[in-house]
């Protein structure tokens, strides 16, 4: 793979993983989950959530986390198309078979 | 999609969740004949695994203000069947539950069966009916990973209504106000999936024909799209 095509690909990466934390900056509008559950709370003035969860990160933490969730699939994803490459007829050789 | 933590009776979650569980077992079941059967396409298994992980990450504004994410799941589906991808999604949306706070543990079997497994299915039969009538590669995939990502949030807009009817309406009026808030956000993100899945399976013809064609998207001699 050339430099270029290399370093595309990381800012792309970096892109993506900085994502969620810029749009959380930026405002994105309202999740339709929270939407969902303001509608059950309308039609259900009261309801409470008979299960709460065990852990629930801080709002600031929310968009790193969801960050560190796409460089963790990004990171699978790299990894297996280069193992991919590597394995494919001709990989070695320089081939652009792979 | 994700309905949050105990915004589902405790009945209608463990419902769900034994809805799932069958599912979940064929899908541990058919991914480890997969692995044993035909090692190379482990690491085909793994990007698509990755690419879930990523999409049903990436939280993007839509129209009406509001925002959601696609789910990722279709792609997985169409390339190892729908089985595989019921515990592909099940570990994404267990990671979410657990990490992230978002969906919950209490709603994981409802949101399983929304994501992994009406997802995989929906995806898989779109791309396998298309395919067979001769459509184009691209468009099974386009539609397919599209209709995927639809029919997640359509399912959960039933759940909820399932759950929590209208005083007034009943069931439809519940499923229509959901629809409202899930469906309109969801299509431009869905066809955004769609196109971006078509692109990644016009890459792999092209890159990992050998793959494609142990797990049988492309036929031995077949250009393929």
């Amino acid at each position: 793979m050339r430099r270029r095509t290399k370093l595309s690909l990381a800012a792309a990466a970096l892109v993506l993983v900085a994502l969620p934390t810029v749009l959380a900056r930026v405002g994105i509008g309202v999740g339709t989950d929270n939407q969902a559950a303001a509608a059950v709370t309308s039609s259900r003035p009261g309801y409470q959530p008979w299960f709460h969860a065990l852990w629930a990160p801080p709002a600031w933490l929310e968009a790193p986390l969801f960050g560190l969730q796409i460089a963790l699939g990004l990171a699978l994803i790299g990894g297996c198309l280069w193992l991919l490459r590597r394995r494919a007829p001709g990989a070695r050789a320089g081939g652009e078979e792979a | 999609m994700h309905i949050m933590e105990g915004y589902l009776p405790a009945a209608q979650c463990a419902a769900w969740g034994a809805a799932s569980a069958p599912f979940f077992v064929q899908g541990v079941r058919k991914a480890r004949a997969l692995l044993a059967e035909k090692r190379s396409a482990a690491l085909l298994l793994g990007a698509a695994g990755g690419y879930c992980f990523v999409m049903s990450a990436l939280k993007l504004p839509s129209v009406a203000g509001s925002s959601s994410h696609p789910t990722g799941i279709g792609l997985g589906a169409m390339l190892f069947g729908p089985w595989v991808m019921v515990l592909v999604g099940a570990i994404v949306l267990l990671f979410q539950a657990l990490l992230l706070g978002h969906g919950g543990i209490s709603t994981l079997g409802a949101n399983a069966f929304s994501m992994a497994i009406v997802g995989a299915l929906v995806g898989w039969g779109t791309y396998r009916l298309l395919r067979r009538v001769g459509a184009p590669l691209w468009l099974a995939a386009f539609a397919g990973a599209a209709l995927s990502d639809l029919a997640t949030y359509v399912t959960t807009s039933l759940q909820l209504a399932i759950a929590f009817p209208d005083q007034a309406s009943g069931l439809a009026g519940a499923f229509a106000k959901f629809l409202g808030i899930f469906a309109i956000t969801q299509l431009p993100l869905a066809i955004g999936e769609g196109v971006l899945t078509a692109l990644i399976m016009l890459y792999l013809v092209k890159h990992s024909r050998r793959e494609l064609t142990e797990i049988g998207i492309l036929a031995p001699e077949a250009g393929g799209s």
